[in-house]
Formats: C-alpha cells, sequence, structure tokens
C-alpha cells in the first residue's frame, strides 16, 4: 500500500495532468555559483589615503534561474540571486547576536515573469513582470537601451541592469519584421557603485582643514567667484557636518511611466532596429546645492557648514537606431553601430550660500540644456581561426554622460582574447581610453582557466589611469575638468580572485 | 519628411513661376492697352490674355492645393518635432532653492534688517555650551513654520506646482510649558495666482484662540513630537490619525469662526468664492537647537497637511481639495525670544526682520 502511494506520488510530481508531460520536460533550471575576493591596489584613490593590500570585496554568490514551461505557449521565469558579502557589519556587542550582521547578505530578484504566446493573434507575444530588457546591437554601450537602469554596484561588471516591473508586448507581422512595444509604470534609478558617493565628499588634509569640496557645474567665472568666496575663509575653521546628497523622487504618475517601441527589420546580413524611449535618464543629473555657514559656539571664529545638494533624473526621449552586419565577403567580420538623438529635460542648477541669516552666494547655471543631442557607438569584431578574437568600438557618450556640463567625451574601447588549449586557458586585455580627455583610461587584464568543464578560476583586476585632482586654470578647475577615470569616484585599482561553476 | 520635401520643392517652383506669369501678363496687359488703337493686334492679345488669365484661375487653385499639401507635410514634420522637443520639460533649480530656502527675501529687503526688539529674558537665561534648564528658556516667543510642498494643479500634466506655507505664531513658554498662538498663515503658491487663498481676520482670531501645546522636557527643550493642528473640527479621538469628516453635518465638524457655515471659512481668489473647510496639519517636530544665548531656537519639521471642504459658496470647483504633497525633506521651525507686550499685529509687521 505504502509503496503503491509513493508511486501515486511520483506519478504525480513527474507529470503534467494537461498534457501527460513529465516535470522534467517542463523546467529547465541553470545557475552559478561564484566567489570573489577583491584586493585594492593603490593608497590613493579612497576617500582617505592609504589601502593598499585592504580586501574590498569577500563575496560569494549564488544564481539560480528557474524556467518553467507548462505548455507551448506559456513560460515562466525566475532569476534570483542570493549574495552573502563577507565582511561583518557588527559594530556593537547586540549585533554579534543578529547573524545578518555578522555574515550581511542581500537577495535579488532579477526576473521573475511569465510569457505568453499566441495571445489574440498567433503572432503575437505577451511578457508580464519583472524583466530586463536589452536593447541595442553593441557591446555595452547601448545610448537605445534605457528602459532598465544600469546596476554598477560591481565595478567589474558593467553588463547588470536593475530590473523593473513591466508590460512587453512583441508582434511578428513578417519574417522580416519583428516590432515590440514596452510600457514601465515606474521609473527606477541606477545604483550606482560605492565609490560615487566620493564624487560629493568633502575632503579634509592630515590636519584637518577643509581640503576640497565637490565642483558644481558652474561657469568659470561664477567656479572664480565662488573660489574668491570660500578663499576668503581659514580652511581650518570650516566644519561640514554630515553633506547631505538628497535624491529627488521622480513620481509615479502615469506620466512619469516610461514606454518604448522599436521596430527591428532582418534584411539578410544586415538588421536594423528603429526605436523610440520616452522616460527618464537611469543616472543623476547635479541639480542644487546650498549651504549654511552658523558661527560655532564653542570655538570662536569657527563655523559649522551645512551642505544639502540634491540630484534629479531628468526627463527624456531617444529616437535610436542601431544595426549589426555580418560582412562574409570581408572575412566573416561583424560590424555593429548605434546612434540615439535624445531630447532630454532641462535642467537648471542653483546653488545658495548663506552666512547666518544672510544670502551671501546665489548662483544659477543651466547644466544640462534642453538641446537634443546624439550619443553613438560604432564597433567591429572579428574572431581569426587560431583562437584570437577581437572587439573594438568607438563610443561617443559614456553610459552615465548626458550633456550636462560635464559634456559628452569620446572614447575608444577594445577588448582581445587568445585561447589556448581547447579554449581551457584564455588572456584577455580589455581597455578604455577617453579620447577626448586622451590622459585617462581603464586596464583590465583577465586570466581565465577552466579546469574542469563548467568550472572556471579567473583572475582579474582594473587599474585607473588618470590623476585623481582635476587639472587647474588659474588656480581652479571647473566641472568639465575632472578626469573621467582618474576621479575618485569612479572607483579603486583592485585585484579579483573568483571561481565560478556554472550549470 | 521626403514627401513634404518634394511638395515644397514643388511650391517653389511653381511661385517662382508664378513671378515670372505676372511678368509676361504686365506685358501683355500693356500691349493690349496700347493695341486698342490697332484693333487687328489687339484681338489677339486680348484672346491671349483671356487664355492666360484663365490658366492663372486654374494655377491658383492648384497652388492652394499644394499649399495644403505642404502644409500638411509641415504639420506631420511639426507634430514629429513636438513629439519630440515640446514637452517644454525644465527643472528649475534656481527657483527650487528659492523656494525651499526663501531667505532671499529677508536680505533683499534691507528695511527689516534693523529691527530690535526689547526682550524678556529669564533670571538665568541660558548659557552656550551648558545643560539646558527649562527655566533657562521662559519667556515670550515668535514663531515662523516655514512648510516647503508642491500641488498638483492639473494631475498628470507637467510638474506640480511649489508651495511655501509660512505659519507664524506668538508663543509663552512657562513653567505650566511651552504653547504657541496662532497669529496669520501665508500661502505662496506659485501658480500664476491660480487656487490662491486668503486667510480671513475671522479666522486668524478664531484659530488664534486655541494654542497649540507642545511637549518640553529638561535637557532637551522642545521634545521630539508629533502633533496635530486642527481647524473646524473638535472631538476627534485621534487628532493625528483619524478621519477627516467629509459632511457639514459630521458631529466633529465645529464653525469654528462662529460665521454660521461648517468648519473655518477660507477666501479662495481664483477662482473666486469661499470654502467652508476642515483641516489638519500634522507635524513631527524635532527637537530645536539653541543659539544665541537662549533668544533662538531653530527646529526642523516634517509634516502633512490633511484638507477637506465640508461646503462652498462659490463655483462648485471650490469643493474640489488639491492635496498639499509636503517636501520629503521637510520644513523648518524658528522661535526668536521677544517680550510680554509683542502682539500678532507688531509680528506681522516685522516678522521679516526679526527671523
Amino acid at each position: 500500500m505504502r509503496s503503491f502511494a509513493t508511486a501515486l506520488l511520483v506519478a504525480f510530481l513527474f507529470t503534467s495532468p494537461a498534457r501527460g508531460q513529465s516535470l522534467a520536460d517542463m523546467i529547465d533550471f541553470s545557475g552559478y555559483i561564484e566567489s570573489d575576493t577583491r584586493m585594492i591596489l593603490d593608497n590613493y584613490r579612497g576617500l582617505n589615503p592609504g589601502g593598499f593590500g585592504d580586501l574590498e570585496l569577500n563575496r560569494n554568490e549564488v544564481n539560480l534561474r528557474l524556467g518553467i514551461n507548462p505548455n507551448d505557449q506559456v513560460r515562466a521565469v525566475v532569476d534570483t540571486r542570493l549574495r552573502y558579502f563577507g565582511f561583518s557589519q557588527a559594530e556593537q556587542l547586540p549585533d554579534l547576536i543578529e547573524r545578518a550582521k555578522v555574515d550581511p547578505y542581500s537577495i535579488y530578484l532579477d526576473e521573475a515573469y511569465f510569457a505568453a504566446r499566441g495571445v489574440i493573434f498567433s503572432n503575437l507575444d505577451l511578457r508580464i513582470g519583472r524583466l530586463i530588457q536589452n536593447w541595442g546591437a553593441v557591446d555595452q554601450f547601448n545610448p537605445t537601451d534605457n528602459l532598465n537602469s544600469r546596476d554598477l554596484s560591481d565595478p567589474l561588471d558593467f553588463t547588470k541592469k536593475v530590473p523593473n516591473q513591466m508590460v512587453e508586448m512583441s508582434l511578428y507581422p513578417a519574417e522580416w519584421i519583428d516590432l515590440t512595444v514596452v510600457w514601465v509604470p515606474v521609473f527606477k534609478p541606477a545604483q550606482l557603485p560605492p565609490s560615487a558617493n566620493l564624487a560629493f565628499a568633502v575632503e579634509y588634509d592630515q590636519a584637518g582643514c577643509f581640503k576640497k569640496a565637490p565642483i558644481p557645474p558652474l561657469s568659470r567665472p561664477q567656479m572664480a567667484e565662488l573660489v574668491d568666496y570660500f578663499g576668503s575663509l581659514d580652511p581650518c575653521s570650516m566644519h561640514f557636518i554630515d553633506p547631505q546628497v538628497r535624491v529627488l523622487d521622480p513620481g509615479r504618475n502615469i506620466a512619469d511611466s516610461q514606454a518604448a517601441a522599436k521596430a527591428k527589420l532582418y534584411l539578410g546580413p544586415l538588421d536594423i532596429t528603429l526605436s523610440y524611449y520616452y522616460g527618464r535618464f537611469g543616472f543623476p543629473a547635479a541639480y542644487t546645492a546650498v549651504a549654511y555657514a552658523t558661527p560655532r559656539m564653542d570655538e570662536p571664529g569657527a563655523q559649522d557648514i551645512e551642505y544639502i545638494a540634491e540630484v534629479t533624473y531628468p526627463r527624456m526621449q531617444v529616437a535610436g537606431l542601431d544595426f549589426t552586419y555580418s560582412a562574409d565577403w570581408l572575412f566573416g567580420m561583424g560590424f555593429m553601430g548605434e546612434i540615439a538623438v535624445i531630447f532630454p529635460e532641462q535642467v537648471d542648477f542653483g546653488l545658495r550660500a548663506f552666512r547666518g541669516k544672510a544670502l551671501e552666494i546665489d548662483m544659477a547655471h543651466t547644466n544640462i540644456p534642453s538641446d537634443p543631442f546624439v550619443k553613438g557607438t560604432f564597433g567591429m569584431d572579428y574572431s581569426l581561426p587560431f583562437g584570437l578574437y577581437l572587439n573594438v568600438m568607438y563610443v561617443h557618450g559614456f553610459f552615465d554622460e548626458f550633456n550636462d556640463m560635464y559634456g559628452l567625451h569620446d572614447y575608444l574601447v577594445a577588448a582581445t582574447e587568445f585561447k589556448f588549449f581547447d579554449d581551457e586557458l584564455a588572456f584577455r586585455l580589455a581597455g578604455v581610453w577617453d579620447i577626448t580627455q586622451r590622459e585617462t583610461g581603464t586596464f583590465t587584464p583577465t586570466v581565465t582557466w577552466v579546469i574542469v568543464p563548467s568550472v572556471e578560476i579567473q583572475a582579474t583586476g582594473i587599474y585607473f589611469i588618470g590623476d585623481v585632482d582635476p587639472p587647474e586654470t588659474d588656480g581652479f578647475s571647473t566641472y568639465d575638468q575632472k578626469w573621467r577615470f582618474g576621479q575618485k569616484a569612479a572607483g579603486r585599482n583592485v585585484a579579483s580572485l573568483r571561481g565560478r561553476i556554472t550549470w | 519628411m521626403e514627401a513634404a520635401g518634394s511638395v515644397e520643392e514643388t511650391l517653389f517652383d511653381l511661385e517662382r513661376s508664378e513671378s515670372e506669369y505676372q511678368q509676361r501678363k504686365r506685358v501683355l496687359r500693356k500691349q493690349a492697352t496700347g493695341g486698342r488703337a490697332l484693333l487687328v493686334a489687339a484681338g489677339s492679345v486680348e484672346e491671349t490674355l483671356f487664355d492666360l488669365e484663365r490658366s492663372e484661375s486654374e494655377y491658383q487653385q492648384r497652388k492652394r492645393v499644394l499649399r495644403k499639401q505642404a502644409t500638411g507635410g509641415r504639420a506631420l514634420l511639426v507634430a514629429a518635432l513636438l513629439l519630440f522637443s515640446a514637452c517644454n520639460w525644465k527643472a528649475d533649480g534656481p527657483a527650487r532653492l528659492k523656494s525651499l530656502y526663501p531667505q532671499e527675501d529677508l536680505t533683499s529687503n534691507a528695511e527689516p534688517e534693523d529691527i530690535i526688539v526689547p526682550l524678556d529674558r529669564p533670571d538665568t537665561p541660558y548659557e552656550p555650551g551648558t545643560d539646558i534648564q527649562l527655566n533657562n528658556l521662559w519667556g515670550y516667543y515668535v514663531v515662523k513654520m516655514s512648510l516647503p510642498a508642491t500641488m498638483d494643479l492639473f494631475p498628470g500634466i507637467g510638474e506640480p506646482y511649489p508651495l511655501l506655507l509660512t505659519n507664524l505664531f506668538v508663543a509663552f513658554w512657562s513653567d505650566d510649558g511651552l504653547d504657541w498662538s496662532y497669529c496669520q498663515q501665508f500661502a505662496n503658491l506659485d501658480a500664476g495666482g491660480l487656487g490662491e487663498t486668503e486667510m480671513l481676520p475671522e479666522t486668524n482670531a478664531a484659530l488664534g484662540q486655541v494654542p497649540i501645546y507642545l511637549e518640553t522636557a529638561e535637557g532637551i527643550g522642545i521634545e521630539q513630537q508629533t502633533l496635530a493642528w486642527t481647524w473646524g473640527i473638535q472631538g476627534m479621538d485621534d487628532p493625528v490619525k483619524d478621519p477627516l469628516p467629509t459632511s457639514g453635518d459630521d458631529p466633529l465638524v465645529w464653525d469654528q469662526d462662529d460665521d454660521g457655515n461648517p468648519g473655518v471659512t477660507i477666501k479662495v481668489l481664483q477662482p473666486a468664492g469661499f470654502r467652508y473647510m476642515v483641516r489638519r496639519a500634522v507635524w513631527h517636530l524635532e527637537p530645536a537647537a539653541i543659539t544665541e544665548d537662549g533668544d533662538r531656537l531653530e527646529g526642523k519639521v516634517k509634516f502633512q497637511v490633511h484638507e477637506g471642504a465640508v461646503g462652498y459658496d462659490g463655483p462648485s470647483s471650490l469643493k474640489t481639495i488639491i492635496p498639499v504633497v509636503s517636501d520629503p525633506s521637510g520644513g523648518s521651525y524658528t522661535m526668536v525670544r521677544t517680550n510680554e507686550y509683542y502682539s500678532c499685529e507688531q509680528l506681522l509687521a516685522e516678522y521679516p526682520g526679526i527671523f
């Protein structure tokens, strides 16, 4: 009797009542486990000097991706990550009784959606839920890809995105064209790397005297006035109290939704996509700043300075075009390009400084003009038969650039990879060079060894080229002079050792 | 775009040929006038002129059609451009700063700078750096509370309009505690006059008769606290959380200004009329920092405003209440020491120079 019940249970679990399909047929399961330890390789890119040899990351991550296909028309996907950070956050004795403090972790739900094929019409598909969209044709630098903001929490991984709730409809009217429409009810901003805080940090020298404050997006004459004003103050008498950078909520009105549409054309070796996006830029733009200086009662001559800045997410519309072309006639080289015309919201930056009740500085400057501007990426990749892969791209406008006072820079992005021993060993060199500023870039060497099938060990790292302090003209710097990759906000130079199993 | 371009080109050609045609017509007409004396010659010229005028009529008709097409093409082009660029989106940081930190008005207005109010100090005034004793803070004060907010007059269309609520009170702090008595509220809504209101003297006087009690404590001064300041309501079990009455018949509604209408009466300037309303401001007050020897206290306040119309006199749109959305960063309150004789009237005349 017992064995009969067990057999029944097994039959129930592994058999779909609808079609007699086994559970194994209905489910696909993939994922990885990754361990990543990183060490800081510099002494000069943190808020304070030092740090070489410190472990920056000690992370263990489990990814589980489950796909369920109850029938041919329906698919559900759940993609999760469990991330343990490996550094205790216990600061007080009571923290030691909390596991989350002793061993902090985060749970990520990267995707959770269902898809239905042949809705109403046989050639109409629908996807609803938490999704990540990847639009565009080029590698990573996609100005037409705006539905999901970037997840830059890991400086060594530019590819991650912040998932969002959305509704997607895809229509396939003919073999040579696909149409897609997406609605994202609520905007979600990009997740910034931990080093982003340094973009707004106030720095002090070893004597505890004020050294520098964030450079606001003002014109050179305005900056000269500002420098004159602060130059008249004793740097050792200024005490900044908990500088704050507030993020303005983009709102939840229906008008604050994002929407996008694209038409992809398959024209033989050439694929072309035309797209349109309505929404906001995923990275914050400087909006306001106010400083209050009040005399300290306990220290004659000294003053407390309260500094509050605000950032906003400018609205935008984007008209995009991208293409990929496989040139069989030219050794099979692949060419790809992407161009976006962006119609932005104008953002006027305001700055005020008060001493006591008196307004001493009141400045305004357009940080982002309303003029349309262009971002684009063009590139090629090529695989040689003896294991060499080459990818070169020209990028106009990094993914966090938005024609603000910093402007749009041009970049050369290149990666080359050599593979040996049936791809078991790979050397990869990748880098980004800022053509506009010329003296700044990044360099990322990587060695990957597949020790047994599905298991790899990887040694990698990132090195930032460029001075941390912007060049000065007439004794001060302006917003556009910050070194793209040299500035501290870009991150630390690190080396990483990873192990990963994928299934 | 291409179609619009080709129509434009044709129209341009046509207009150029029209100019040539007019020139030829002038020559022929001249010939006709001169040729009337020479009848034979004139006949053929008139004929040509007739043909030319008929073709002019056809030409004009064609021109109208083409112009229409061109206009249509232009309209498409303009519509496409509008789609992208005519949203008139603008995030105005300087205006926001002006609204959030309106002290600019104080500095720009030179005359109130010199107002000196005789101060009634307690026997043992507060000494900076020492522990706060409540009796060090006793005395008379004036209070200004600045509450930045927005009102979305046209939901879904454009940005909400910035609103700055400024409340003025006179205050008395003694061993019985601290109470604030309302003097005036200014609601500066930056919406071109739309939605502007005015406080009636009777309403102000009625509101001023109900003091607001604040919790104080030794060592802190003004405690962190949440309190509700209600207008036109009495008898709520929990003034912070209970729902507002929605009808004038609700027993909670109180004709506080005693004008025979439910709630309190507010004059609305645009659309013009009177709104009978109930209102609750919930304040989450932070402890105040004490400066200037205990003569000035400053603190932060987060707030919500809940309003309801329980009647109106004027257009029915007066019944519609646009929610006040408080700024997430909150507002501030400032208490400045004065003296026993300092009145609301004096405060209204001098407040820009005091705070």
